[in-house]
């Protein structure tokens, strides 16, 4: 109906960006140790990062792709593994492409915001909100910059934490990004800081925060607490086929984290992200996820809970047309009296699209009166495929744990009921499709609900129905 | 002015033939029935006055001289048809409540009121929609629907089954009034004691995909000795 989709369509055939974008510094493939060597001179690096990098393409090198999930056809030899700017920087608004320009006027983003997030306007020290901010966190003693940076600025903290979380050994696309990362966030709260608001990336546009390697460091010291939000609900078309970003969280004694995402990549993207957060005893992880973009993503948002700890999964994924997004979490329990949560809503709407949960869960000997729920429910809409894989292994016997799925089918007789009783087709799968979404929504705060319901209407909009 | 013509009506599904060539007429403000054994394709003819989109149909029906053989399904119920279909889906993630406020109603204490009325469960506003629903009470949530909606032309596919003796005499209470309250029906039934029991003006009798007469009330005798080999 709308013409994002098709936007998209006549982009592959123009290859808009390709003729625009002419980077400064390009490393492509086949990858090799020298190459990684390079990405660290650029970038000025301490040999201890470029040891890192160095372990972690040895990893690269030796673990297999995943052999489970979607079909992932990625030739190593052909990405870009580097490259300087990241992103395109249009020179005009003239010059978006109109799917970026149609999202963001449908987003309700001023002039001024869609300059700053289209990459058109770099002067924002010099927007009042963005200055105020800063001069808020200095205050506190509160780092917030990019990883790049923080790895000469901060190379005491980063080298103790770097790759301790998400070791390269994960899997091959952890290990991928350590061997290249590039861009990402650094978060440090010092003891006893409680942020009121939460952090957002948009707050500092100029990190290079959408690298195709991202890498994300967040450090909570002992009783801080602090929100933080990543991603853009404005779909982001990307020029590379693969986003292997990593996510650490450390969340030290009797700290609070909360950790927000919403993705929405161009329909190009293959999106392997490793996130995870360690939690010392009497802290409290919570991670959200909205999945909307990519071609397939693969996204299992862990926690590894110590003695007395919360950790919180919340999962929204919307695959539609020819995405597949495979998601889900995982708890792994290491110690007595913790609690885990997870929930999970899958949606695939239309016939090639498939929405995958995938929960894996861990209640490790020893970790006595760990309580665990677990709940996952899925929906699908115009024939998409749906399935739910939840793995509980339990090895303590003073233990609760459930789990709980249900499967909606949006068929026909539905939607004929509804019809026939005077209620307008695309309303009528909007009023289910929100109907089943409500629970998890309820669990969002009040900005994040905005946001996502400014992206669902556009989403379902694309998508032909939902008008 | 007639209430309903279906003219020369013929409907596919999945390229198999289900209905030929079918005409009939309804007057305003009578009981009119569809008779038939199983299979004979009186539901799809239900849900082609309603345009269900899965039907591959050819052939004209106007509902108050109003042409409605393609349109939306929904645009068809808005002008006055309703369609009580043969099984409701249950539909857990749209509350009744805000089923009833988007169709417009929502003055909910008047509407929990005529659930009691109906003794449909005391919760069913919470529910999903049909929820948890028995049968009958599907078929009870479907009267509390005609009695909002308000609809000129209410066609009842398969109304009676599921229904208890006390229920059933409920519905013909209500088929009654609502008639003298100026509305029009089209009952589809197998059951001959129900169909006796209401005024009905015509009775289409459907064999094969084709209505094989039309007829008076003296064709309920027949059925009872013959079956449908009329």
């Amino acid at each position: 109906m709308v013409s994002i989709f098709k936007d998209i369509e006549k982009l592959k055939e123009k290859d808009w960006f390709s003729s625009n974008y002419i980077p400064e510094k390009i490393i492509k493939g086949p990858l090799d140790e020298e190459k990684i060597k390079e990405i660290s001179e650029i970038k000025n690096e301490p040999k201890w990062m470029l040891k890192k990098r160095l372990e972690g393409f040895r990893a690269f090198k030796k673990l297999p792709m995943p052999n489970f999930g979607p079909k992932i056809e990625i030739n190593f030899d052909e990405i870009n593994y580097f490259s300087s700017p990241l992103y395109p920087k249009p020179r005009s608004w003239d010059e978006l492409p109109s799917f970026i320009k149609e999202t963001f006027i449908k987003l309700g983003l001023s002039k001024k915001e869609i300059e700053i997030l289209a990459g058109i306007e770099f002067q924002f020290d010099s927007i009042p909100i963005f200055k105020k901010i800063r001069e808020k966190l200095e205050e506190f003693g509160i780092i917030f910059t990019s990883l790049d940076e923080a790895v000469i600025n901060y190379p005491k903290l980063v080298k103790k934490y770097f790759g301790k979380i998400v070791s390269p050994y994960e899997n091959k696309f952890a290990a991928l990004n350590t061997a290249v990362w590039s861009g990402g966030v650094f978060i440090y709260i010092p003891k006893d800081v409680k942020l009121e608001f939460p952090l957002h990336a948009y707050f500092r546009v100029n990190l290079e925060k959408m690298g195709q390697f991202e890498r994300t460091l967040i450090i909570a010291d002992e009783n801080s607490e602090v929100n933080y939000v990543e991603g853009c609900s404005a779909s982001i078309y990307s020029i590379a086929s693969l986003h292997a970003a990593v996510v650490e969280v450390i969340a030290k004694k009797g700290s609070k984290v909360k950790y927000y995402t919403i993705q929405n990549w161009s329909k190009n993207v293959y999106n392997l992200v490793t996130k995870r957060a360690y939690l010392e005893d009497y802290s409290k992880v919570q991670w959200t996820s909205i999945e909307l973009g990519s071609k397939v993503t693969m996204l299992y948002p862990s926690l590894i809970l110590n003695n007395n700890c919360l950790g919180e999964i919340y999962n929204l994924s919307i695959a539609h047309n020819n995405q597949h997004i495979d998601s889900g979490g995982k708890l792994i329990f290491n110690g007595k009296n913790s609690k885990g949560l997870i929930i999970s809503k899958g949606i695939a709407i239309g016939e090639n699209a498939k929405s995958t949960s995938r929960f894996d869960i861990f209640i490790n000997k020893n970790s006595e009166n760990s309580i665990v729920i677990s709940k996952c429910d899925s929906l699908s809409i115009d024939s998409g495929k749906v399935e739910t894989i939840p793995r509980i292994v339990v090895n303590e016997n003073k233990c609760y744990f459930n789990h709980e799925g249900k499967n909606e089918i949006i068929d026909n007789e539905k939607i004929f009921f509804l019809t026939s009783k005077g209620i307008n087709e695309n309303k009528a799968k909007e009023l289910i499709f929100f109907g089943f979404i409500d629970d998890i929504i309820n669990y969002l705060p009040d900005f994040f609900k905005l946001e996502l319901k400014k992206i669902l209407s556009i989403n379902l909009e694309e998508y032909g129905g939902f008008g | 002015m007639k209430m309903l013509r279906v003219k020369n009506l013929s409907a596919k599904i999945e390229n198999k033939v289900i209905l030929k060539d079918i005409s009939f007429e309804i007057d305003k403000n009578s009981i009119s029935a569809i008779i038939g054994p199983n299979g004979s394709g009186k539901t799809i003819l239900a849900r082609c006055i309603l345009n269900d989109k899965l039907i591959e149909k050819s052939g004209k029906i106007f509902f108050e001289d109003i042409d409605i053989t393609n349109l939306e399904t929904d645009k068809i119920a808005k002008l006055g048809i309703y369609l009580s279909m043969q099984q409701q889906p249950e539909i857990e993630y749209i509350k009744t409540f805000q089923f009833l406020k988007y169709l417009g109603f929502k003055k909910l204490e008047e509407i929990k009121k005529i659930g009691e009325e109906l003794s449909l469960p005391k919760d069913f506003l919470e529910r999903g929609i049909n929820e948890r629903f028995s049968g009958g009470e599907k078929k009870k949530f479907e009267l509390l629907l005609i009695k909002l909606l308000n609809p000129k032309l209410i066609i009842f596919d398969e109304i009676d089954s599921g229904l208890d003796i006390q229920s059933i005499d409920y519905l013909i209470n209500f088929i009654e009034n609502e008639l003298r309250n100026g509305k029009t029906f089209l009952i589809i039934s197998h059951n001959v004691n129900f169909l006796e029991r209401m005024n009905i003006k015509k009775f289409f009798v459907l064999v094969n995909g084709e209505i094989k007469k039309e007829c008076n009330k003296e064709v309920l005798e027949i059925i009872k000795k013959n079956g449908f080999n009329i």
